[in-house]
């Protein structure tokens, strides 16, 4: 009886801590902000409170620990008094639990300030690679990547995004209207570092011959190699066995001799009267 | 081998010596007796080297005495390589209600910070024991595995993970134990004593210098429990080599020999 009890409250422990764990450590939302509206600094209201303040373009904030929830976010002049005379929103982002932001205060295909909420990818990243996305959030038409003079994403328009796995390592990255190679951006050396995501961002203005890229970065998605191959032949286990049998062929063989001389021995003992 | 070379020599003729003083049937029993045992052992022996020799090495059913040897070569029993990841615990959750404040979120130039690389392993010697060895720099396979220099005189240095002289976590440094042709000086790698002196030599020539913690091997299937290759935590450098059985069938030793060692001043 007692046996039953104690492994009822095992069990019932191993249920608790089982349904415990995600909860704790998926419970909040990462937000990160990004100002993409060329000269203009803001200030940017969560949920009505001040939380940057004199943002200025092409910085990047956060990341915002949040509990998952719906939030408003208004982007307004670095001097308004509060957030009831937004320039940008209010926009609602929805959190969810475990989820990797970035909202983008940035400028539409015509030119108009608006706000993005993207999802950032935070799935593992296979040994020796990187991941690579574009958003394009610029007022300009579809552009096309180039990655050393090659396109790697086609076609793409704002507010849209690409992501792609490739090889880890450094990149001379530029942007082109979509169809053509001539950069309208870059080329600019990208560092891919294995194991990342790294989200560019192509903002600013065509018309205005500001537009420009911003890198963010988000780590710890590395996977380690599955396995150090170090053996090829399996002459290295050979050689051990070779020594040990080596070692126990040569004690073998002194031992009969030792025997046959004993065995030599006994029997001239025994012939003798 | 002459009969006269037998350390048994010496040690059967002792009570031939004393027997005139003894009964004559006692020797005689005792010297029968005697021979008995060493024959036994000596077919013991011999039949134990035909085993080694012979049969094949087909893991959990090889001989026990093969094993048995190759574990007692790795020296005292040592903690197992931690499975800890230090310095990634969670941040203290905040308030539910609260939206931070201006000044408590970080702000930064959305650009790529310049990252100054650490010059990478260019030679590993290990004290005690014939490993010194030039070290390249090695990335993965396209199935997974961590790349090795194709050859019995180079090392590979894991350069996704962290370069010995890291802050934080483990370098990985590995090579063959053998090739199609060769034993190489990584065969040596479970001889090492803890506490043996282990140096990297850098591209930009200087040295590092490392403790051996541990030596121990590691089943490939439990290699990712064993933390090998960790980003993060106290700065370690492994050593990496093949060891155990070789499985015919997969065509791979059964253990990962891993060195363990932690910087020196």
């Amino acid at each position: 009886m007692r046996k039953t009890l104690s492994a009822a409250a095992v069990l019932g422990l191993g249920l608790g801590a089982l349904t415990m764990a995600p909860a704790s450590a998926a419970e909040h939302a990462q937000l990160s902000v990004l100002h993409g509206v060329p000269d203009t600094v803001v200030d940017v209201y969560v949920n009505g409170e001040l939380t940057l303040d004199d943002f200025a373009p092409g910085t990047l904030a956060g990341p915002l620990e949040l509990p998952a929830g719906s939030y408003d976010l208004a982007v307004t002049a670095p001097d308004a008094a509060d957030a009831s005379a937004p320039i940008i929103g209010p926009v609602t982002a929805q959190l969810e639990s475990g989820g990797n932001y970035t909202a983008a205060a940035h400028l539409d295909a015509e030119g108009n300030p608006t706000a993005a909420l993207f999802t950032n990818d935070m799935s593992e990243v296979a040994a020796g690679k990187s991941h690579l996305t574009v958003r394009h959030v610029a007022a300009a038409p579809a552009v096309d990547v180039l990655a050393g003079g090659q396109p790697i994403i086609q076609g793409l328009e704002n507010p849209n995004e690409q992501t792609l796995p490739v090889d880890a390592g450094t990149v001379s990255a530029s942007v082109a209207a979509a169809g053509t190679t001539d950069p309208v951006i870059g080329p600019a050396d990208l560092t891919l570092a294995e194991g990342t995501h790294n989200i560019v961002y192509a903002w600013g203005s065509l018309e205005a011959g500001n537009l420009q890229l911003a890198v963010q970065t988000l780590g710890g998605m590395e996977q380690a190699p599955g396995a150090v191959p170090g053996g090829q032949s399996g002459l290295a286990a050979q050689e051990q066995r070779t020594l040990l049998s080596t070692g126990l062929a040569a004690a073998g063989a002194l031992g009969l001799v030792g025997v046959a001389f004993g065995a030599r021995r006994v029997l001239a003992g025994a012939r003798r009267p | 081998m002459s009969p006269s070379a037998g350390p048994g020599r010496d040690a059967r003729r002792a009570p031939a010596h004393r027997a005139p003083v003894l009964p004559a049937p006692g020797p005689q029993r005792r010297r029968t007796a005697a021979l008995g045992a060493g024959a036994l052992l000596s077919a013991a022996l011999l039949a134990a080297a035909a085993a080694v020799a012979v049969l094949p090495a087909e893991g959990d059913d090889a001989p026990a005495t093969a094993p048995v040897a190759q574990t007692a070569v790795l020296g005292p029993a040592a903690p197992s390589l931690s499975g800890q990841r230090l310095g990634d615990g969670p941040p203290a959750p905040p308030d539910p209600d609260r939206v931070p404040d201006p000044g408590e979120v970080p702000v930064a130039p959305a650009t790529q910070a310049p990252v100054a690389p650490l010059p990478p392993p260019v030679r590993v010697e290990v004290d005690g024991v014939p490993i010194d060895m030039p070290v390249v720099p090695v990335g993965i396979e396209d199935g997974g595995a961590m790349t090795l220099p194709d050859n019995h005189v180079q090392l590979g240095w894991y350069r996704h993970g962290p370069a010995p002289g890291a802050e934080e976590g483990a370098a990985v440094i590995a090579g063959h134990v053998d090739t199609l042709t060769e034993v190489t000086p990584m065969a040596r790698l479970q001889d090492v004593a803890p506490g043996a002196e282990v140096t990297v030599e850098r591209a930009d020539g200087s040295v590092l210098r490392y403790r051996t913690e541990t030596v121990e091997r590691v089943h490939k299937r439990s290699l990712e429990d064993a933390d090998l290759f960790r980003r993060t935590g106290a700065p370690v450098l492994h050593l990496v080599t093949c060891g155990g059985e070789w499985l015919e069938e997969t065509g791979d030793y059964e253990d990962n020999v891993v060195l363990r060692a932690v910087p020196v001043g």
